[in-house]
């Protein structure tokens, strides 16, 4: 089974992420609020996706996007970004986010990058 | 979002929103102090971001307008093009006063009739204003950033001849939002297998406004095309066609059969960036589930309980096993044995029972724990209210907080907020002076409202303590008779104490100290009941020149209750702790008659003595045990020895005389309203472990109706008869 590790400060949007990746049968290893927890629990349990906000308190994404590859230059980061966050999902996309997904996000649209991740 | 259930996740939208607006106004506090509070900004930005995102979610498009502006204003000020001035922070906090009260309709109702499109377009002029009026392309678009650098590597337009020159082409599912993100996102991901050549159509020429529908990405690169189109193959994309040619000459791979899609013609594309989806029409109206926090110990500690009581429970099935062989009448043991066996296994069942008190103790408490939560953000919210009373009286005032950790049941804060509000309000417009007349009195120039919050006993008490000038009771005198409530004779008579209860008076508070709060006028009798509603009370002191407190005094919790159980004829009544000060035996000869009625001397203190016959009937006569002419014990006037609950209700202190006492036991408050029907003078009922019914006395009626049991009885007909 896959394993996910879901990032966002808004356990609003961590649950709905979490669920659609448990149902597409991904094992969800992992939720952080910030960049910094992220980092941590990336190198603790190693998933094989990060689904990664933007915009979070403490660290932002791209920065922990940034720390994580630097770790891992194999790590697999989705970023979860809104329609207007273009100038940082390019960075994030120059700093080899593998995919990202747009807020508001339509459930069919998980599913599809998910299973072209699995 | 589509595909999602809207309704599950409103309770987490209404939470993380409130949060936010509650951190906000403290964002937006800190920064009134010092507008260069970077990380204040920081967070300020952040959490609009957080809503604006949240509300496009649920559909909330006046809340996702509104907090998109809010996040343009806070983007300009964190970038200093901009600069937090007075009007700025005004607007700001009105815009969180209308977030808060949408959202509180929404949690109550489902819905909200809150119109924040006026505030809405007040936030965007504003943005506006600041920068040369620029074209703004679509609403839902933040002000372009500077200059948009486009992904690593930059593209070769000279053509050089490669030997393997590959067209990969993407074709995007219809409607796909950022489009021309994707097509980076894929440019970016082939240009790790080699060098791009050119791009269709090309980057600088892609952007919002002209999503393309297609891309094709010319590549020289030696990698082999299952690599390429995995490297493609990203979300959104519906189809990859690779090409050894040019990119004139591809032909559609087989799993594009059937896809209808534009030409390849590049420019621009009838598809648009859809935004947002329509809101979705079965959002009814809902009323939201309330959800709360629990610290993940205080779970911990609730598992492990249940594991104690899996094992308790194994101890059970362990002694009714013995038992049931011991029983089995086998011959082979002799009755000697058998009784020392039994005996053993009833000692066993006794410490089995002991266990299993502790851990059913532990359960209560530890769930009743999950409910609680500190008072400290309900304190911290009247920041925000001093701060703005502050500005509106014109009067300087400081707030201090104490006991933010006090923990009080969750329902209990969310109705505290309103009385509270209503009581900090009356503090600063009637009870702080101006500052020139605080001066001439010695005080200083800014006064202090204290928000105290302690344990005492099974109870919290609130206090709203300000330094300002009391009560004028005199005024307070004129005002009452002016209103009609007493004639001039009997308001002279009045003592300060009794004048200043008069303040919960609905004729004195509606007419002159109601005051808006957020809309909704709550006048002092409103507080009073309010808190009455949550078995609690509220008293006032003054003090002249020196100030007035206002003291409310609550239970832990609404659900369970520490009560002293009583027998009154054949019924047993719960009576609240917290009115006790202390139980007497009172001897044939102490009590004696003033004005008529029975009363007994305490540490020199007369204590009018009472029974519930007094305030209760049965059946609209006596009790039935009267009736049949057999008097409890100890019933008649003088001439035996009574036990009397000294009861009391902060003013006034009675001797119940009860028949017997039976101890105390925590009970769970059952409402007789929504089972059976009100009764004054009972809050509920309660049902003991024998299966009999407590009725649970309301003290504070109790002792006013005993006040007024002169003038007349009050019948509580069809009294549930407990012992029936």
């Amino acid at each position: 089974m896959k394993r996910i590790l879901v990032v966002d400060d808004a356990i609003f949007m961590r649950k709905p992420i979490g669920g659609v990746a448990a149902e597409a049968g991904w094992e969800v290893v992992g939720e952080a609020g910030n960049g910094v927890e992220a980092v941590a629990l990336y190198d603790q349990l190693r998933p094989d996706l990060v689904t990664m906000d933007l915009v979070m308190p403490e660290m932002g994404g791209l920065e922990a996007l940034r720390l994580i590859r630097a770790g891992d230059p194999t790590a697999r980061v989705v970023v979860v970004t809104a329609l207007d966050q273009k100038q940082v999902l390019l960075d994030s996309i120059r700093e080899g986010a593998v995919d990202f997904i747009v807020k508001p996000f339509d459930r069919k649209r998980v599913i599809d990058l998910l299973a072209k991740l699995a | 979002m589509s595909g999602f259930n809207i309704a599950e996740l409103m309770p987490f939208y209404l939470d993380e929103t409130d949060e936010h607006i509650a951190g906000l106004n403290d964002a937006l506090l800190r920064l009134e102090q010092d507008p260069a509070d970077v990380r204040a900004l920081q967070e300020a930005f952040r959490m609009f971001h957080s809503i604006k995102g949240a509300s496009v979610v649920m559909g909330f498009q006046p809340v996702n307008r509104l907090t998109h502006h809010l996040e343009s204003l806070f983007e300009q000020l964190r970038s200093k093009r901009r600069t937090l001035d007075r009007s700025v922070l005004d607007l700001t906090f009105r815009c969180l006063d209308d977030l808060r009260d949408y959202h509180r309709d929404l949690r109550a109702q489902g819905q909200s009739a809150v119109d924040l499109s006026a505030l809405t377009t007040e936030v965007d002029a504003t943005v506006r204003g600041e920068t040369v009026p620029a074209p703004v392309s679509a609403p839902a678009q933040t002000p372009a950033p500077a200059k948009e650098p486009e992904p690593r590597p930059l593209l070769d337009s000279t053509t050089i001849e490669e030997p393997n020159r590959v067209a990969v082409t993407v074709v995007f599912e219809a409607g796909l939002p950022l489009a021309d993100m994707k097509a980076r996102l894929v440019l970016n991901r082939l240009s790790s297998r080699g060098r791009v050549i050119s791009t269709d159509p090309p980057v600088e020429r892609m952007d919002e406004a002209h999503p393309p529908s297609r891309f094709t990405v010319i590549l020289a690169a030696d990698a082999d095309p299952a690599e390429l189109r995995s490297l493609a193959d990203v979300a959104g994309v519906v189809e990859i066609r690779i090409d050894r040619e040019s990119p004139a000459e591809i032909e559609p791979s087989p799993e594009s059969e059937g896809t209808p899609d534009a030409g390849p013609e590049p420019g621009p594309s009838a598809a648009e960036v859809s935004t947002v989806p329509p809101a979705t029409a079965d959002r009814k109206r809902v009323r939201v589930a309330e959800t709360i926090r629990v610290d993940s110990d205080r779970l911990d500690h609730l598992m492990n309980l249940a594991g104690e009581l899996v094992i308790t429970k194994a101890r059970f099935v362990a002694i009714a096993r013995g038992l049931e062989e011991l029983f089995r009448g086998s011959s082979a043991r002799d009755e000697p044995n058998r009784i020392r066996e039994a005996r053993e296994q009833v000692k066993a069942l006794g410490e089995a029972i002991h266990g299993l008190g502790r851990v059913s103790d532990g359960l209560q408490k530890g769930v009743l724990d999950t409910r609680m939560v500190p008072i400290g953000p309900l304190f911290e919210r009247f920041r925000r209210v001093i701060r703005d009373l502050g500005h509106s009286s014109g009067k300087g005032v400081h707030l201090k907080l104490g006991g933010e950790k006090t923990e009080l049941d969750k329902r209990m804060i969310d109705e505290l907020s309103d009385p509270l509000i209503h009581m900090v309000r009356n503090a600063v417009d009637h009870g702080l002076e101006p500052p020139e007349e605080r001066i001439a009195a010695g005080k200083p120039r800014a006064g202090t409202v204290s928000l105290l919050a302690s344990h005492r006993g099974n109870s919290v008490v609130i206090t709203v303590v300000d330094d300002g000038r009391g009560i004028d009771v005199d005024r307070l005198r004129r005002k009452v008779v002016a209103r009609g409530l007493v004639d001039a004779d009997e308001a002279r008579g009045l003592s300060d104490r009794e004048l200043i209860a008069f303040i919960w008076h609905p004729g004195l508070s509606t007419a002159e100290t109601v005051t808006e709060i957020s809309g909704r006028g709550v006048g002092m009798d409103i507080v009073k009941s309010r808190i009455e509603n949550l078995s609690g009370a509220v008293d006032v002191r003054a003090v002249p020149g020196q100030g007035t407190t206002f003291t409310v005094r609550l239970p832990l919790t609404l659900a369970i209750m520490s009560r002293l159980l009583v027998r009154v004829h054949d019924e047993i009544y719960a009576i609240p702790l917290d009115h006790i000060d202390e139980i007497v035996e009172t001897r044939p000869g102490q009590v004696y008659r003033v004005q008529g009625r029975p009363a007994i001397e305490i540490r020199e203190r007369v204590v009018a003595l009472a029974r519930l016959d007094d305030v209760f009937r049965w059946g609209g006569g006596e009790h039935p045990s009267l009736r049949n002419g057999s008097r409890g014990n100890g019933n008649s006037d003088g001439d035996s020895r009574k036990t009397v609950v000294i009861v009391q209700n902060g003013e006034t202190t009675i001797g119940l005389v009860v028949d017997e006492l039976i101890g105390m036991q925590e009970v769970v408050l059952k409402s007789l309203e929504k089972n059976f029907q009100a009764i004054p003078g009972l809050s509920g009922a309660s049902i003991l472990g024998d299966g009999r019914v407590s009725l649970i006395l309301d003290l504070d009626a109790v002792i006013e109706m005993l006040g007024r049991r002169t003038s007349r009885r009050v019948s509580a007909e069809s009294t549930a008869n407990g012992g029936a």
